[in-house]
């Protein structure tokens, strides 16, 4: 991991670019620095002028009294490679390059950035953008950006590759009272990235949440791993932009850099224990639950309310994120009934109706945090003609104190009249939304990060029982004939080599031959056009189904050649496969993509001819895949449900379909160069499985 | 003196086949000179006859090449040439030219057999002028491609013109089996010789970006440098991105056709192995897409016409032979020596 200390907490800070004109950005980050209070040495360099805000400015870094912990670079991008190299001279420990004009501009700006990026690693400096708005650090202090303000101290640390979006974060969180611990703008990313600051972050005691809006990830490996480990001390939010197909285009076309599948983002976040916000409004509702909340036990939630229908609402909500009405105990429910009107309803949600005070709010809460059953609280307000919000905020932050270690989170419902209660809890660091929604959610957060916590660690599932050599060989054949996608009697024999059961599949180049073939396996057969060129071979009548004997194979060996020609005049056929015609059972899809970012992502479900409509898919990475995790793959699809045997069916060999997951992960982790994979159908039998068609593409 | 008529479909591989055997004859001491008594021009930037200008170079000519390729076909010829015996003369004089003093002339044949078969300068009957022995070269596909080999020799024999043999050329390595046991055999029951069988070589019967970019034209926006890549197949980019990648990655050393406005699908493609990207519908790319294509060193066209019209137009193009394309001069050499019966045919012409 990158340790970034001198980063964060530098002792001296040079200004490359610094300016004398207020209009200048080389200005602004010379005063923002003055403004943040910052106590380290501050020095402006700018071989035209003599001070800046009254601080001695030198001509350039070299006459520097001593070397810097961070050069800020702001010069145009002409000069920045002179700086850079000059920096590095001089022992310069970080580099914050502001200048735009690099890989955003294209090729010229590409070759400078990877000069740039060369000269920092000739030099073993680090380096933030360039391109980007600077770091800040509420605890240092430090304002290393040219950001119009600095933030209010707090927990949160926020990383976003967009700079803009920096800078109306910032304003508006001075407006709304969040606060953070430190702001980082990542620019180009062409040194340090998403997950240097991911890690650094996290075992940083002053952030207690890590929140991150990215369009991509630099390096998905490094990403993954800084993410999991980061997640098991600090939990990380992550905004990713780019998920409709329109956005992922803006987005390719924005950074240069092709999107990974949105299914592999969103797969490498939960496998990662990373919690995905699917708007602005949800990144800042979890951050500011984060930053303020303790992690629920469980995911049973009581709601307090003094209105019913929002109560109904919030409700409807809970069940929605997956979270859990607590059934309340006896002694809660017979405490709330002798204390409460008799209007009012003692059952989750608790509806302490419209002429509550706030002592009745009191009573409630305190109730509803000390049952036993209770994990975390929601309690709602609405302006009411006898109840004072700011009165009932001070309530709840009593209540608050005395009960620390359950997540609580309130939703004042109104505006002008319970603006002092919402600034009075903020204030209490208990997070306050409009709506029962947002509530909901951040409290669904906090629940799932605890799930992802309680997890126990399990080891990825691996078997011994396979031969690499004997797939190694059958790849290098088929590199040798110039190839990339394999056959199928290629990829029964991979298949096989790997213990994944498969049909017996073998190639006839005439029909004397297929005949043969078929003698030997047994009737019936089926025959399969076997050309690298055909993607669907039923749609060009190269599918020949229930073969009883050989005249039958042997014409059926013409028939597929005829009309695979017919429809594509120009293909290239092998032959035509010959396989043993297996039972009908439970198809399923197993398959694989190797996406760009995070490597091999595995999908699971129905399989056969509905694959496209049904949709019925779950997504696992192949890497690190536990017995539990591919459980809970294939629970996630209605296919489990046909496994356990639906409607009186008999229950499917689970634990073969199992076995055939974790063997295609194994074999896609062992061979980089498997581009693609898939088999459908895979039969599930009452015991047993057998692969029928398998597709291997290599890279 | 023997005049040797190499003959075939379009794209079958007779300038290879010409080159092959041109330096095979030089090696062997003889005088070799070259003739295409009808060239044609692929491309609107060509002025001549690209194989007239290669021979020239490989046998050092001093001939002058409208002497070696006397006329060029073109889909309206027939608006520039009116019908007389002067062209067959003419053809027959320059011939004369080129031949004094030498030992065999390679004759190459117009693009299809048929050619300016109105002016009585096809194949065949430019054969029967000039007296030379035909070489057949045929692409091999499917079994309709032995019909059009059996069929192209019988005429021949009808015409009284003494074939040599047949070269089964570029043949696909599913189908090598097959020509050796099936085809070969036809041939030969009708009385005709096979003397070669050369399997498919992606080098020599794939067309390279530079001579897409012939026949496409379109500004080159990105690496001109390396516009001799090989491109073996052609994809059209108009999916989704869900699919597009399975789909990008079923194909090696590809030109990619898509919209200019397409960045997530060219970065894909770029991901996967692609020779060229071909933007469509002059849509200038990103920035970004340009530099992810000369880091990954393919060069980037953009043309005007829509997608359709732009497929519509790479019918035309095919592999070449460049005088200075000197691995493709030495793999036709090899491939020649080392699958077609060389012995059988120099019989045929040393003197």
């Amino acid at each position: 991991m990158a340790d970034l200390d001198t980063l964060f907490q530098p002792k001296s800070i040079a200004i490359v670019g610094a300016s004398t004109n207020p209009e200048k950005i080389g200005h602004s980050i010379v005063r923002n620095l003055v403004d943040s209070g910052y106590r380290g040495k501050i020095y402006p360099v700018n071989p035209k002028a003599v001070e800046i805000l009254g601080l001695r400015c030198y001509p350039n870094i070299s006459s520097l009294p001593e070397p810097v912990d961070v050069a800020v670079v702001s010069v145009p991008s002409s000069l920045v490679l002179g700086v850079a190299e000059e920096c590095g001279r001089r022992g310069t420990k970080n580099l914050v390059v502001i200048t735009a004009g690099f890989k955003e501009i294209g090729q010229e700006g590409l070759r400078l950035e990877k000069e740039l990026v060369q000269i920092c690693k000739r030099y073993g400096m680090r380096m933030v953008g360039p391109n980007c708005l600077g770091i800040m650090d509420t605890h240092t202090p430090l304002n290393a950006s040219f950001a119009r303000g600095f933030p209010l101290k707090g927990e949160i640390a926020f990383i976003s590759q967009s700079g803009a979006l920096c800078g109306s974060i910032l304003d508006w969180s001075l407006d709304k009272g969040v606060g953070f611990s430190k702001f980082i703008s990542l620019g180009n990313k062409a040194d340090l990235n998403e997950a240097d600051f991911i890690a650094y972050a996290a075992q940083d005691e002053s952030s207690r949440v890590i929140v991150c809006y990215i369009e991509d990830v630099a390096n998905g490996e490094q990403f993954l791993r800084a993410a999991r480990e980061a997640s098991k001390k600090t939990p990380v939010i992550i905004l990713k932009s780019g998920t409709s197909q329109a956005g992922a285009q803006a987005a390719s076309s924005h950074t240069g850099a092709l999107a990974g599948s949105d299914k592999a983002y969103d797969t490498a976040f939960k496998q990662a224990g990373v919690l995905r916000a699917k708007s602005m409004t949800e990144l800042f509702d979890l951050a500011i639950a984060f930053a303020t909340q303790p992690i629920p036990r469980g995911d049973g939630v009581a709601i307090v309310t003094n209105s019913g229908g929002p109560g109904i609402i919030a409700t409807d909500a809970v069940e929605d994120a997956g979270l859990r009405m607590t059934r309340f105990s006896k002694d809660t429910i017979d405490d709330l009934r002798s204390n409460l009107p008799p209007e009012s309803n003692i059952y989750n949600p608790i509806d302490i109706i419209g002429d509550a005070d706030p002592e009745r709010y009191r009573f409630a809460l305190e109730k509803a945090l000390s049952d036993p059953g209770v994990d975390s609280v929601v309690v709602l307000l609405t302006p009411t003609a006898v109840l004072d919000p700011l009165e009932t905020a001070r309530v709840i932050k009593d209540v608050r104190s005395r009960w620390p270690n359950k997540p609580l989170a309130a939703a004042y419902m109104g505006g002008i009249s319970i603006g002092e209660g919402v600034h009075e809890l903020f204030e209490s660091r208990i997070p306050t939304y409009t709506f029962p929604e947002p509530a909901i959610r951040a409290i669904a957060g906090l629940t799932r990060y605890g799930q992802f916590l309680r997890r126990p660690s399990e080891k990825e599932l691996t078997f011994e029982d396979v031969d690499a050599d004997r797939v190694r060989q059958i790849f290098e054949a088929v590199k040798r004939d110039n190839r990339v996608v394999l056959l199928g009697s290629e990829t029964a024999q991979v298949a096989a080599a790997y213990g994944i059961k498969v049909a017996e599949t073998r190639l006839a180049r005439s029909p004397r031959e297929a005949a043969d073939l078929a003698e030997a396996m047994g009737y019936p057969v089926v025959m399969k056009v076997a050309s690298p060129m055909i993607l669907h071979k039923t749609d060009v009548g190269g599918v020949k189904v229930g073969l009883h004997n050989a005249q039958e194979v042997e014409s059926a060996y013409v028939d597929i050649l005829d009309n695979v020609h017919r429809y594509m005049r120009k293909v290239e056929v092998y032959g035509v496969e010959v396989q043993k015609m297996m039972p009908k059972g439970v198809e399923l899809i197993v398959g694989m993509t190797r996406d760009v970012q995070f490597g091999p992502l595995l999908a699971f479900g129905l399989g056969g001819i509905y694959v496209n409509l049904l949709q019925d898919v779950s997504f696992r990475l192949a890497d690190g895949l536990s017995p539990t995790m591919i459980r809970e793959m294939i629970e996630e699809t209605k296919a489990a449900v046909l496994l356990r045997g639906f409607r009186g069916e008999k229950a499917r060999d689970l634990d073969a379909v199992m076995d055939t997951v974790a063997r295609v992960a194994q074999l896609v982790r062992d061979f980089p160069e498997i581009a693609e994979m898939e088999i459908n159908p895979l039969v599930a039998y009452v015991s047993g499985v057998s692969a029928l068609d398998v597709k291997i593409t290599l890279a | 003196m023997k005049g040797i008529y190499v003959v075939g479909a379009p794209a079958s591989g007779k300038t290879a086949m010409s080159v092959g055997l041109a330096l095979r004859c030089l090696d062997e001491g003889l005088k070799v000179a070259y003739f295409k008594p009808v060239g044609s021009l692929p491309g609107p930037s060509l002025r001549v006859d690209e194989d007239a200008v290669l021979m020239k170079h490989l046998l050092n000519m001093e001939e002058p090449v409208e002497d070696i390729c006397p006329f060029t076909v073109s889909p309206y010829y027939l608006s520039r040439y009116e019908p007389s015996e002067e062209f067959v003369q003419t053809v027959i004089e320059k011939y004369r030219l080129v031949s004094q003093g030498k030992d065999v002339v390679i004759i190459g044949a117009a693009p299809f057999p048929y050619s300016m078969a109105a002016l009585k300068l096809d194949a065949a009957s430019l054969a029967a002028r000039l007296d030379a022995s035909v070489l057949m070269v045929n692409r091999i596909e499917s079994d309709f491609s032995i019909d059009s080999v059996i069929l192209y020799n019988d005429y021949a024999r009808k015409f009284g013109i003494e074939v040599i043999g047949n070269i089964f050329n570029h043949v696909p390595r599913p189908l090598l089996d097959k020509c050796e046991g099936v085809y070969k055999r036809y041939l030969e029951d009708h009385g005709y010789k096979v003397l070669g069988i050369i399997p498919r070589h992606v080098e020599v019967a794939a067309p390279t970006v530079a001579e897409y970019h012939e026949v496409l034209g379109g500004e080159i926006l990105t690496g001109e440098e390396h516009m001799d890549r090989i491109v073996e197949d052609v994809l059209v980019g108009a999916m989704t991105m869900d699919s597009a990648l399975s789909y990008l990655r079923r194909a090696t050393n590809k030109a990619v056709i898509t919209g200019g406005d397409r960045a997530d699908l060219a970065l894909a493609a770029l991901e996967t192995s692609t020779s060229v990207l071909i933007l469509t519908g002059g849509l200038y790319p990103s920035v970004n897409v340009l530099a992810r294509a000369a880091e990954k060193k393919v060069p980037v066209i953009l043309v005007h016409e829509d997608t359709f019209t732009t497929i519509e137009r790479l019918h035309a193009v095919s592999r070449r032979i460049h005088p200075d394309d000197e691995r493709s001069i030495r793999l036709a050499r090899e491939l020649f020596e080392q699958y077609c019966d060389v012995e059988a045919i120099m019989a045929y012409i040393r003197p």
